[in-house]
């Protein structure tokens, strides 16, 4: 009976430390440690989750997760779409209603109050939960169960992030969504703030004079681009109708799909231009495959509708901005002075 | 603080108010900065705060802000400024919330800060649907507003209830018509009639 009590009591124990996340000691260490995030100079204050506090373990292993194929039965990884020489986009997806969407990099979503085009995700922890569906890992349960347990690094490094001794004391919903605590707090680590034009901002770096003059036009009226792409996010995480349509079908109706409302119709969360050169496709569903493709739509190809953007609508540029052909031109030098190789090369 | 569109309750998004050129307008963006609060208490003395505030209409948690040390008498003028004072205005010195930075003015065009951003659609002469975008920077045109208002202590107990009107955005001194100007940033002279006019966007409701 002693002997049965001593039990129940551990595994009290065991379950309520998952429960609450509180730190393992393994070997006179203590884990999870908290990660030392830096806000890169001039930055918003980041978004963190409360129920999932970023630690050197968490990220870890996240980091190592989002490259694994073991959370797949297809051979796929989260690599496999988000590839690091496209900053972690993925060109685009087919939806089962046959929408095109083409999908955002990661980078900088720390800064992010909301997620996908039309900001159907308001917690980062949930962002990762679809890629378990058939249409990407098609992940079954069962497998997944056993290759982490049996996995000769996984069970070791989810104790030290999250405190977790079996799997099996976790629901297949649970066990999901520890995965997706730890991939989120990787995400959360990925950012971006090196690239030419911070370089040219804050430490003296240089840019050519074709770049310069780009800069120009995006952070004046001639491009007024720095409205809704401004530094050092390149976007306001707000929602806009930049002109793309006048009719809203299907995906094209953006955040009205979310919010239903009308004056929503054709509204789209504004990505961030960093890295903007590596990510093509552009557009939510991808229409435009080169820079050059998207600065002459908002030159000559912009579409009038009752919710356009106000600042879409200048006088005298009410169907784009008429720049010149040197000016579009160097709009997208200054463009690609927003790529951070650091960023991509990072181990 | 609250808005209204002559008299009517501020609501977002919809083509519903006018002013007095006779232009049917929505409002869907009204951001800006409040400064430079100094109130006058019955005493005669002048209390000065050297705090801002970003108020946006869409976010009613910016709609209240307290300014410490307010005379516990009453007052017989209210003062503060739509914009930041040149000391304030100057390209990356706020905090970069995503709100400050939404409101950076490129240094192309002079740095600082837009001290309003007050957007939305009209209907057009031609009855088409336009966007305006009424943004005010630069400090030759911060917005002084004067209140003379007074108002007893126990009037004033539970703080000061300011109401801006947003049709007067348009109307007096200088009478806007959108269909001529529904973009200011970086004209100075349309900037100039927007600032004048603001000087009457305010009033005490307490």
């Amino acid at each position: 009976m002693r002997y049965i009590a001593i039990l129940l009591f551990v595994v009290l124990m065991i379950k309520c430390r998952q429960k609450d996340n509180i730190a393992n000691t393994d070997y006179g260490v203590d884990y999870p440690t908290p990660y030392n995030f830096q806000v890169p100079q001039g930055f918003p204050q980041p978004y963190f989750s409360s129920d999932n506090p970023l630690t050197n373990e968490g990220v870890d292993l996240g980091k190592r997760l989002y490259s694994d194929a073991i959370l797949s039965s297809n051979g796929l990884s989260c690599s496999s779409c988000h590839r690091r020489s496209k900053s972690f986009s993925s060109p685009y997806y087919i939806t089962p209603t046959g929408d095109k969407i083409s999908i955002p990099p990661h980078i900088n979503l720390v800064f992010n109050p909301d997620y996908n085009w039309n900001g159907s995700i308001t917690k980062l922890e949930l962002l990762p939960m679809g890629d378990f569906e058939p249409q990407f890992f098609n992940t079954n349960a069962d497998t997944l169960f056993y290759r982490l347990s049996h996995h000769p690094l996984y069970p070791q490094l989810f104790f030290k992030a999250f405190g977790i001794t079996n799997f099996y004391t976790l629901s297949y919903e649970e066990l999901k969504m520890t995965i997706c605590k730890a991939l989120v707090q990787y995400i959360r680590t990925m950012v971006s703030a090196n690239s030419k034009l911070d370089r040219y901002q804050l430490k003296g770096g240089a840019l050519t004079q074709e770049e310069h003059d780009g800069m120009y036009v995006f952070f004046s009226e001639r491009g007024d681009c720095f409205h809704c792409h401004g530094y050092p996010l390149f976007s306001d995480n707000l929602y806009h109708n930049n002109g793309l349509n006048n009719q809203f079908i299907g995906q094209d109706a953006g955040r009205n799909l979310i919010t239903h409302a009308a004056s929503d119709l054709g509204m789209f969360s504004t990505p961030t231009l960093r890295n903007i050169e590596l990510t093509a496709p552009y557009m939510h569903d991808g229409r435009y495959t080169t820079l050059e493709e998207v600065v002459e739509f908002y030159n000559s190809g912009v579409k009038f509708s009752r919710t356009i953007d106000p600042i879409m609508t200048k006088p005298g540029k009410e169907s784009g901005l008429q720049l010149t052909a040197y000016e579009k031109l160097s709009l997208v030098a200054f463009l690609k002075t927003l790529t951070d190789t650091s960023f991509i090369s990072a181990k | 603080m609250s808005f209204n569109v002559n008299g009517v309750p501020l609501r977002v998004d919809t083509i519903q108010f006018r002013n007095l050129s006779g232009n049917s307008f929505s409002i869907t963006r009204l951001d800006f900065y409040i400064s430079n609060i100094e109130i006058t208490s019955v005493t005669g003395a002048i209390y000065k705060s050297t705090k801002f505030f970003y108020v946006s209409a869409r976010d009613t948690s910016t709609y209240h802000f307290t300014v410490n040390g307010l005379p516990l008498t009453g007052i017989t003028s209210f003062r503060c400024c739509i914009g930041l004072s040149a000391s304030q205005n100057i390209s990356n010195s706020l905090t970069p919330t995503q709100a400050n930075l939404n409101m950076a003015w490129p240094d192309n065009m002079g740095g600082g800060y837009h001290f309003l951003k007050l957007e939305g659609h009209y209907i057009a002469s031609n009855l088409q649907v336009y966007g305006y975008a009424m943004h005010l920077g630069k400090n030759q045109n911060l917005v002084e507003i004067t209140l003379s208002t007074p108002l007893y202590e126990s009037q004033v107990s539970n703080g000061i209830k300011l109401a801006m009107d947003v049709a007067k955005w348009y109307n007096a001194p200088a009478k806007i018509d959108l269909n001529n100007t529904n973009y200011t940033m970086g004209i100075d002279s349309l900037m100039a009639k927007l600032s004048q006019n603001g000087k009457n966007v305010l009033s005490i409701t307490n």
